[in-house]
């Protein structure tokens, strides 16, 4: 449908004027813009198409007439005060041709100009509504100070039947359409589950838009190499804005061989089960397994460290955002530097809260050594810190970044010695921390590290007494730059 | 719609505008970047009154520029009447329309809106199609079920924003909107028009629109008077609202049975026991099941769940007491686990009882039917108490349990019994169920917009919300497009009060009416053959009902008033939605007759007699009834007396209805002439035969007949007598059968069949009825067809019957020893003077061929045919049966 703006529609009719004055109206320049009104009508109480922007009149009863009926109009609220113009009867030429430029011309001419800037209008109207939204979402993220940067909205895990053929062929023939149970609001990125991935060439395309308007947001092309068993996260380059829409995942392979996407549990819910146009036995009631995430995009889900760029922006650095591991945790070493030895055990991992406790002592500093915990590509780290004893003194709490393959003491005793609460580059400086009150310590790299390094996380004491300073600190935060694995695409999914 | 989608249809966005100046704009330009390569687009503006000339100047200069926009400025109507102008433009100007979508002049469409609506429309040959609801600037948003439902939109609210598209066919139909500014739901009210004129919606979740909402806007005013907007509605609407019309939305959309047949475990859902059932698999059944728990707004599961044979099925079809079987049956699922249905044949009687058992119950005899709730069901499962359920197919049951018996005459020919308990089959579908994979996720919720609705499976208590009786009688329109009318009584034994009802419904039935019987009061029923065709459906509840009650006085008589201590549910549900209701003597319905008369009934109140207490205070249900006076439509009196003792309490003459009574059966003339050549052949030569039939009691004047009997022995007054009857209210101290039999009376026990009936009053040559108050015994009719000559007090309208000394004699005497005297001196006369009685047999001949229930009722069923709105005919048109089969839905078995 063609909806530029033309000129001024001979349907429009912008005078008014009586019937009886017909005659020395027709065949002339304006009898086109004209409206006659039947002298027996009293009343008017409804206008189609027409604009009046001007009354004529040729006679004296006319000109009463049309007053009358001018009144009238008044009852449509809407419509302006409307002129009368007397006019004389077969000397009216040039007063035709003047109405006929200002009105037919001009009015369509500004109806022309208008029609672009109310279109130029709308959109920025649209656009300042979307700004405040977000400004207010952003203004709400900051004050809650909510940083988790990616949250888990909906997670759907994989499901064998023992009668799965697999879809495979399906997908290299045709597509599937899975739509996503959440709201588009926010979300940043979807992971699928493979249960096996060829290791010859071939590429998943997977595309991802709205349903409600239709709208493409994001498409990956990935090489089958750059797959890996189990989940693949499927990043956005950014979160989807805007109005809350449902979204709709569209998959298909091309190449030799059959990748094995993961299905989920069957749900009843059938409109959320996989769609095809081609019939399959597997994907009667089922649909896939999927996870859906919601935050920044370009951080990848802790347990899903696989992450492909949009195919678009594949090019794009990756934040890895994850927890230390573990068995990491489990390794730390004691590299204390006192020069009393307590008869208690100082550092050491607490089993079932995935956590190191560092307790203080007089004339010394306590430390924790997490060997090779940092690898290259680290950006930042952080910590969270608290006294776990109610009635336990505060001490000072740090964290440093200590290089590979060297003991770390030298390194705990200077930051010891300077006392010093400013961060650098591989010290946070010291914090103060007491119990009921955790801190949080935290390193942020200019640029990321260029190899592995060693975590030590130190405490010492602040004032005579270390009673019960059980300092405890978890919550091991890496962010770390990655190299993107996802190849370039240059096909779309089928349709 | 009923053609395909066309790159050449055009497709009109109608908006109304006031107020909105400033964002028209908007709305304007986003129909504007629409995407439609398939059809044509063009706009029409109805402005309506708007105040600011603003929207002159913008509507002017769009108008200008694009061609397709359209405008028309009217006087102020308020949205309805704005959409309508567009509408009328639209036929009038855009002949070639094919479709309308409204969109407010505060709202926006997406580019892809009116395309896939329109595509959506074609599809699915719907009257309209519509979204979920997006709110902007104000963000809110709501999921509008997967399906579309009239039920839901008829009695939960608006489901159905006016931002649909909408076909053509529906305004062709000659829907509009309501323009009334007392309605605060336009958009609702117009689906409501367009749901009475057949039209269906269906929901569109593959697009949307822009919903703005601000803080306060006209729809929040509206909700403020929710209750008076409503109101507006259903009086409007009136149609939609009845009954059989929400029964018939519920049977087709989310029916309240499902019933699993023990001989081949196939299932079927059904609201309407009359109507096709939804049959479905056992695989869908789970599927449904597990859908209905975590998407309960978009996937219905009947509430009620029964299993049985279809023998057991088809002979609660045939007693006609299927449907008020299923309203005792949820009431009873109400109260335990488990309802086990009895049936049993009687030839006499048809009767309903009830019994509760606790749990651990044992020796229950095998059911023929089980019914229990589907919430139950998900207890069973959730709780993992599947060991517990299975009890119920043990000697001991877990379950708390109900057990219904049921008897009623058997047909002569009876299917085979299935050899699978009913209690198996339900066992072995909610195993099915619990060990289905679909558990797994059954509480996620996979819609992400929030839940608006209700859940389906809730719909049926909306419903007893909706129409203020719990349960709802199962019933919807009849297939046969008949009336229907609903004949109260209190008890159906054989008095003749119940005998004129039975006989009133069989002249209804041969008018085209459909009948049903409703018990109130009482569980049981005799069976009487003259009437056993009169109805189609019998019911019966007794739990709650007062026969009596003195909640209120009216000129010092007791009536039952809407404050009564009484639970009113199971009256108004089930006697909601006929199109006649006749009242005979129910005293606790008369509070509800208003009602039931404002929801659309006609309603007739029948009265027969005037009572007396022992003081001879005139008492009795005539009073109760003029206490109610204005709820009635119609009074029908056995005669002219009572017609004229109402009026003397305010009842219009033309309201009332004198009906004369007849005989209760009918005899052949090849009958008459036996019992009369008998009677001739027998000659005049034995002794005068006496006849009494009633009960024993001082209002028949029992003690004055003793007396009589005395007297007449005394005196040597040659008679033999026979009594039939019993002591029913034994309302005296001695034992009258003793008394009457000392005094030489045969005294047999009441008699209720035509034969046995015929056969007395053919033995007798005179029937005596000594009463102190009657009506107007049928018995005297009775007597009369047969020439048996009634002797009787001249009572309350015994003189409408008997021409004295031409087809009867009246006896007239103020006191009890008057009428003694007067009778024994009759009796005396006739017994030595027979030939005094011949021509007084041949006026009763004669009186009884005058005589016919079908003159009698004439008046009547002719008022009925003027007045009695035929709902069935304005019902809505159902999918159903429409040739556009309704998916799933067979032919019932």
């Amino acid at each position: 449908m063609s909806l530029a703006p033309r000129q001024l529609p001979a349907s429009r009719k912008l005078v008014l004027a009586s019937a009886q004055d017909r005659r020395a109206i027709e065949n002339s320049a304006i009898e086109h813009l004209v409206r006659f009104i039947d002298p027996g009508v009293p009343d008017i109480t409804l206008f189609r198409n027409t604009f009046p922007l001007l009354a004529i009149a040729f006679s004296n009863e006319t000109e009463a007439a049309l007053k009358t009926t001018l009144a009238s109009i008044r009852r449509l609220k809407t419509i302006p005060e409307i002129s009368l113009l007397r006019l004389d009867q077969g000397n009216s030429e040039r007063d035709f041709a003047l109405i006929q430029a200002l009105l037919s011309g001009g009015v369509g001419q500004l109806a022309s100009f208008s029609a672009s800037i109310a279109s130029e209008l709308t959109l920025l109207r649209r656009e300042r509504e979307a700004l405040l939204e977000n400004y207010r979402a952003l203004e709400d993220a900051f004050q809650a100070k909510n940083w988790e940067p990616l949250t888990e909205a909906f997670a759907h895990d994989p499901y064998v039947d023992p009668k799965d053929e697999g879809i495979g062929q399906l997908l290299s023939k045709s597509f599937i359409d899975q739509l996503l149970p959440v709201s588009s609001h926010g979300v940043a990125g979807i992971a699928l589950h493979m249960n096996f991935v060829p290791k010859s060439a071939g590429e998943l395309c997977v595309t991802l838009s709205y349903v409600e308007s239709d709208e493409t947001i994001m498409e990956w092309i990935v090489d089958y190499k750059n797959l890996v068993a189990e989940w693949n996260y499927f990043s956005l380059s950014r979160a989807c804005g805007g109005s809350a829409q449902t979204l709709r995942l569209r998959v298909s392979t091309s190449g030799s061989e059959t990748i094995g996407l993961s299905l989920g549990y069957p749900i009843a819910s059938e409109r959320y089960t996989i769609r095809s146009e081609t019939e399959h036995p597997d994907l009667d009631m089922r649909p896939l397994a999927f996870r859906v995430y919601t935050g920044v995009p370009g951080v990848a889900p802790v347990l899903t460290p696989n992450m492909i760029a949009p195919t678009d922006v594949s090019d794009a650095p990756r934040i890895q955002n994850y927890h230390l591991p573990v068995d990491l945790l489990k390794q730390t070493a004691d590299v204390s530097v006192r020069t009393v030895i307590p008869d208690f055990e100082t550092v050491n991992f607490l089993e079932h809260e995935n956590a190191l406790m560092c307790h203080p002592v007089p004339g010394g500093i306590t430390a924790g050594a997490i060997s090779g915990a940092l690898e290259a590509g680290t950006v930042s780290v952080s910590v969270s810190a608290i006294i776990d004893h109610p009635e336990g003194r505060p001490a000072a709490v740090s964290i440093l970044l200590a290089p590979a393959n060297e003991d770390p003491r030298p390194r705990v005793e200077e930051a010891g010695r300077s006392g010093s609460n400013s961060p650098s580059s591989v010290f946070s400086g010291w914090r103060k921390v007491g119990p009921g009150n955790p801190v949080n310590i935290n390193i942020q790299l200019d640029e990321p590290l260029p190899g592995p390094m060693n975590l030590v996380v130190l405490s010492g004491a602040i004032g005579d007494s270390v009673d019960f300073s059980w300092l405890k600190i978890s919550d091991f935060r890496i962010a770390k730059q990655a190299v993107s694995l996802a190849g370039r695409g240059k096909t779309h999914v089928q349709q | 719609m009923s053609s395909s989608e066309d790159p050449s249809d055009l497709i009109v966005v109608a908006m109304p505008l006031y107020g909105h100046a400033a964002l028209a704009m908007e709305a304007i330009q986003s129909v504007l970047s629409s995407n439609t390569p398939n059809c044509r687009l063009e706009i029409v503006v109805s402005v309506d009154g708007d105040i600011r000339n603003e929207t002159f100047d913008l509507l002017l200069l769009y108008a200008a520029a694009y061609p397709q926009i359209h405008v028309v400025f009217g006087v102020n109507a308020g949205p309805g009447g704005a959409r309508n102008r567009a509408i009328d433009f639209v036929l009038e100007e855009l002949p070639d329309a094919r479709a309308i979508y409204f969109l407010d002049a505060d709202n926006r469409v997406l580019p892809t809106t009116i395309e896939t609506l329109y595509k959506a429309l074609v599809s699915n040959e719907c009257g309209w199609v519509y979204t979920n609801i997006d709110t902007f600037s104000v963000s809110w948003r709501s999921h509008y079920g997967n399906r579309y439902s009239r039920l839901v939109h008829c009695i939960t609210d608006n489901i159905c924003d006016t931002g649909s598209m909408i076909s053509m066919e529906v305004f062709h139909s000659g829907v509009r909107f309501n323009d009334d500014r007392q309605n605060g739901f336009e958009d609702w009210e117009f689906w409501l028009s367009c749901i009475e004129h057949g039209f269906v919606g269906m929901p569109c979740h593959d697009t949307t629109f822009e919903y703005r909402l601000r803080a306060e806007s006209r729809f929040k005013d509206a909700n403020r008077d929710r209750a008076a907007s409503e109101s507006f509605l259903k009086k409007r609407h009136k149609a939609l609202y009845q009954r059989p019309t929400l029964v018939d939305f519920e049977h087709e959309e989310c029916p309240r049975y499902m019933f699993m047949r023990t001989e081949d475990g196939s299932l079927s859902c059904f609201t309407d026991p009359n109507k096709p059932r939804r049959t479905m698999l056992l695989d869908d059944l789970i599927a449904e099941f597990w859908a209905s728990i975590g998407e309960p707004d978009n996937v219905h599961f009947p509430p009620f769940v029964m299993a049985g044979s279809r023998a057991t099925l088809d002979l609660l079809q045939g007693s006609r007491m299927l449907p008020g079987i299923l309203a005792h049956l949820e009431s009873l699922s109400e109260k335990a686990n488990v309802v086990f249905v009895h049936l049993s044949n009687d030839r006499q009687q048809r009767e309903i009882s009830s019994t509760l058992h606790d749990s651990g119950a044992q020796n229950i005899p095998p059911a023929d039917l089980i019914f229990l709730s589907t919430a139950l069901i998900r207890d069973v499962i959730s709780n993992n108490a599947l060991d517990w359920f299975s009890s119920i197919a043990a000697d001991q049951v877990w379950p708390t349990l109900a057990v219904l018996n049921v008897c009623f005459p058997y047909p002569r020919k009876l299917p085979r019994r299935s050899l699978i308990s009913p209690q198996q089959v339900v066992l072995n579908c909610v195993n099915a169920v619990a060990s289905s994979s679909f558990r797994q996720m059954a509480d996620k919720r996979w819609t992400w917009r929030p839940m608006r609705f209700m859940p389906y499976s809730e719909l049926y208590k909306a419903l007893r919300r909706e129409l203020g009786g719990s349960p709802v009688l199962p019933l919807g329109h009849n297939q046969g497009g008949k009336r229907t009318a609903a004949l109260l009584v209190p008890n159906a034994s054989f008095g003749g009060a119940e005998k004129v009802i039975y006989a009133a419904a069989g002249e209804l039935r041969a008018a085209g009416y459909e009948t049903h019987l409703f018990v109130l009061g009482t569980t049981r029923m005799d069976v009487i053959d003259e009437f056993e065709k009169s109805f189609d459906y019998l019911h019966f509840w007794d739990e709650g009902i007062p026969a009596w009650g003195s909640s209120g006085l009216f000129v010092g008589q007791d009536f039952i008033s809407e404050d009564h201590p009484m639970d009113w549910q199971p009256l108004k549900g089930l006697l909601s939605g006929f199109d006649l209701v006749v009242n005979n003597h129910v005293m606790a319905v008369h509070p509800l007759i208003s009602r039931l008369r404002s929801e659309g009934a006609r309603t007739a109140c029948y009265l027969h007699v005037i009572d007396s207490t022992v003081f001879q205070r005139p008492a009795g249900q005539p009073y109760a009834a003029i206490a109610h006076e204005h709820c009635y439509d119609a009074f029908l009196t056995c005669s002219e007396q009572l017609k004229t003792y109402l009026h003397s309490f305010g009842v219009p003459f033309e309201k009332t209805f004198a009906v004369p009574n007849c005989a209760s059966f009918s005899v052949t003339p090849a009958l008459v002439s036996e019992v009369m050549s008998q009677r001739r052949m027998e000659g005049q030569d034995r002794r005068l035969r006496l006849l009494y039939m009633g009960r024993l009691d001082r209002q028949k004047g029992i003690d004055r007949l003793s007396a009589a009997i005395g007297q007449l022995r005394a005196s040597g007054v040659p008679f033999e007598a026979v009594a039939i009857g019993g002591e029913i209210l034994a309302d005296s101290a001695v034992s009258w059968s003793d008394r009457l039999r000392e005094q030489g009376v045969v005294v047999r026990p009441p008699v209720f069949s035509s034969n046995d009936l015929i056969k007395a009053l053919g033995w007798a040559d005179i029937l005596v009825m000594p009463s102190r108050w009657e009506g107007a015994p049928l018995m005297i009719a009775e007597a009369q067809q047969l020439g048996c000559v009634p002797i009787a007090t001249d009572v309350g309208a015994v003189g409408e019957l008997i021409t004295h000394w031409e087809d009867g004699i009246l006896i007239d005497a103020p006191t009890d020893v008057g009428v003694v005297t007067e009778l024994v001196s009759t009796i005396r006369e006739v017994a030595n003077n027979r030939q005094k009685l011949a021509p007084v047999v041949e006026g009763c001949l004669r009186s009884a061929q005058r005589r016919s229930w079908s003159t009698s009722f004439a008046s009547f069923i002719g008022w009925c045919d003027d007045t009695v709105v035929n709902s069935s005919a304005v019902r809505p048109k159902s999918r159903a049966t429409d040739e556009t089969a309704y998916r799933g839905v067979v032919a019932a078995e």
